[in-house]
């Protein structure tokens, strides 16, 4: 207690030095506690654009989904709800399609994915959010189309035909024929809308194959435009209605796949192997970190250069903290030498400095972690607006720390002191008494 | 005996309309499109196309090939023209279609309704005509110079289209016009047929000119040589021979 006292007091002597000292102690926390907290604002953002926009917590796909989609999408099918399962669903049916933008003449393949708004509202209500301009599909509208009934335009189709050569040759190729028309929905990415000029209200036609492999085209209007705002996210997508696709191709009641959102408290994993008890052998369930594997090494290369940082800079600390005692010992040697006679052991030595670095770290820490989690508090508060590349809708990062980070920082500030004063600590408790009471 | 004559006359001409009504009638819908297809895509055909794609911008492509035709199951193309697409080759074998490519020596699985040459024929329109056996014919309408068939897709054949409507002129039987529809019967592409001209013992239209309804570009493809040969080398309608 008293060596405590002793020490303490002994850090106030030479105060100066020890600000400094304390002061690189505060930087280094402080710094690395707002870096982590900036680091988890996007982890968490990329993690909750990931759930919560595209894919959910989990996806349920036939075998073999990734590899053969878009060459065979309808050997990928599966029922469209997993019966029994109280989670939240949204299934979904994918394919390949050509998108033709009436205006400009413009044709496209896309992968048009089909979805029900509301069921896509409750699994991912951050999608339903990411429309750019324009607004969000919503299936409640959705008319199918009505088989054409003969017009005027296809009862004049039903009169003779006189064939090429004829005045009518090069004006049939103006016509429009009969076209099979409801309300149907499409929205598409960014880059598309761009690259055909198109805008929302402009009429789409989406030429796609149905399960028989017979052309099928639906006549569609471009209600918004999406932006998933996700990095290596596909740029050729588009998303029309579920059933009505689902109608258009012949596969009523199937989907490619199905998107769940766990309850809160469920864990990945658990929810993943607790899925698989509900689905056939020829099915399988992916958690959105395997889905979203790029984003997740990413972060995963985000976290190991975060901890090189906070190495180099706890380095840099344990050197100033080596410094600041080396010149604490040889200032203090006579000192050391009086403390000997008087009858303190070298363990008493050691653990007076020990302590003092101790001390150093302990309070640059904490005022580190106060300033830090201050900064952190504030700028959770104010959320950090930035485009991600790509991007057009700015993200809002919340950065947020959590509570273990800060006790292992902690943890490190006072651990690094204590490994940086024990070399001038154990040159202090081992000089002889007689050699450190003669020192100059 | 004028007035015998004219009984006499007005009753052999009541006669002759009343025998003309049922060869009308017997001329059914499948017996028509068999007609055409037996014109359009005979047994043991040896023929020369050329491709001309028009696209949007006014710019025109254009393609030359020898197409054979053994018998409705198998027919087979070579690109002749230009200089860049020789060699290549589309192979098709009852419902799979074969495409041998060039310049990587592959042999490549390709669909009915992809693009033949980049143009608006699709494969299934210049490969198989074979109409009879993926739908189901009836006469639409019987108008007084020509008949239109509509040919409706029978289920799980993979038929290309849904639906098609084929005019027919009555007179010659040659194909008109051809419209090819979706299954909520959306118009996708049309097909007008003309110049005929006779190759050998068969008169058919010369020039086609397809038009895709949703994208407006068009193809035309005009027959330069038309004509039947005794017999084609099983070895022409084989894959592993593609290339060779």
């Amino acid at each position: 207690m008293n060596l405590i006292q002793v020490a303490i007091r002994n850090v106030g002597r030479n105060k100066r030095r020890s600000f400094i000292t304390m002061l690189t102690v505060f930087l280094g926390v402080v710094v690395s506690t707002l870096t982590r907290g900036l680091l988890d604002g996007l982890q968490g953002e990329i993690k909750s654009n990931l759930t919560r926009k595209m894919y959910g917590d989990l996806q349920v796909h036939r075998k073999g989904y990734q590899d053969t989609l878009e060459s065979q999408p309808y050997k990928l099918l599966i029922p469209q709800k997993i019966q029994n399962l109280t989670w939240d669903q949204a299934p979904r049916l994918k394919v390949m399609a050509l998108v033709n933008h009436q205006k400009s003449q413009s044709t496209t393949p896309v992968m048009i994915t089909g979805i029900d708004s509301t069921l896509e509202n409750i699994v991912c209500p951050r999608f339903m959010s990411a429309v750019q301009t324009g607004k969000m599909l919503d299936s409640t509208l959705e008319r199918g189309p009505v088989s054409s009934t003969p017009t005027s335009q296809e009862a004049e189709d039903l009169g003779e035909a006189s064939g090429l050569g004829s005045q009518q040759d090069d004006q049939s190729l103006k016509g429009v024929g009969p076209r099979a028309e409801g309300f149907q929905q499409i929205l598409l990415t960014p880059s598309l809308v761009r690259g055909m000029g198109a805008e929302v209200g402009d009429e789409m036609i989406v030429l796609i194959a149905d399960k028989d492999n017979m052309q099928q085209a639906i006549i569609a209007r471009l209600v918004g435009v999406i932006d998933l705002g996700i990095p290596g996210a596909a740029a050729r997508m588009a998303w029309m209605d579920l059933a009505q696709l689902q109608k258009t191709l012949n596969v009523q009641g199937q989907a490619s796949e199905i998107a769940i959102r766990l309850p809160v408290s469920t864990d990945l994993r658990d929810g993943q192997n607790h899925l698989l008890s509900y689905l056939g052998a020829d099915q399988m369930v992916e958690t959105w970190e395997e889905l979203g594997g790029f984003l997740r090494d990413a972060m995963a290369l985000q976290n190991v250069v975060f901890t090189a940082v906070v190495g180099i800079m706890f380095a840099i600390v344990m050197a100033a903290i080596v410094n600041t005692s080396l010149m604490t010992v040889m200032e203090r040697t006579r000192e050391i030498g009086s403390l000997m006679a008087l009858g303190y052991r070298r363990k008493h030595i050691l653990t007076l400095f020990l302590v003092e670095s101790a001390v150093i770290g302990g309070l640059g820490g904490v005022l580190g972690l106060m300033t830090g989690v201050f900064g952190i508090g504030i700028l959770n508060f104010t959320g950090i607006s930035l485009k991600l590349p790509g991007q057009v809708i700015a993200t809002t990062l919340y950065p947020t720390v959590s509570l273990t980070f800060l006790c292992l920082l902690f943890s490190l500030a006072v651990g690094s002191a204590l490994l940086a004063g024990f070399i001038p600590a154990h040159r202090a408790s081992h000089l002889k008494p007689v050699d450190a009471l003669t020192s100059t | 005996m004028n007035l015998s004559r004219r009984i006499i006359n007005l009753f052999a001409a009541v006669t002759l309309n009343l025998n003309s009504i049922p060869i009308l009638l017997a001329q059914d819908a499948v017996e028509i499109i068999k007609k055409v297809e037996e014109m359009l895509g005979p047994k043991n055909l040896k023929a020369s196309y050329r491709f001309v794609n028009h696209r949007l911008d006014g710019t025109t492509s254009e393609y030359q090939v020898n197409f054979s035709m053994r018998d409705a199951e198998r027919s087979h193309v070579q690109f002749i023209f230009p200089e860049r697409e020789k060699g290549r080759e589309v192979l098709r074998l009852d419902n799979d279609i074969w495409s041998f490519v060039p310049g990587v020596s592959r042999v490549v699985r390709i669909a009915d309704r992809d693009s033949f040459a980049g143009g608006d024929f699709s494969n299934a329109d210049v490969l198989r005509i074979d109409w009879l056996k993926k739908y189901v014919p009836k006469v639409l309408k019987d108008l007084p110079n020509q008949w239109i068939i509509q040919m409706d897709a029978k289920p799980a054949t993979s038929a290309p289209y849904a639906k098609m409507r084929l005019w027919v002129d009555k007179k010659t039987g040659q194909p008109v016009q051809q419209h090819y529809y979706d299954s909520n019967g959306t118009l996708l592409k049309r097909c007008l047929y003309g110049e005929t001209k006779k190759f050998a013992v068969i008169e058919r239209p010369a020039r086609l000119v397809m038009e895709n309804v949703i994208t407006k570009q068009k193809s035309e493809l005009t027959v330069l040589d038309f004509q039947m040969i005794a017999g084609f080398p099983d070895s022409r309608f084989m894959v592993e021979n593609l290339g060779k």
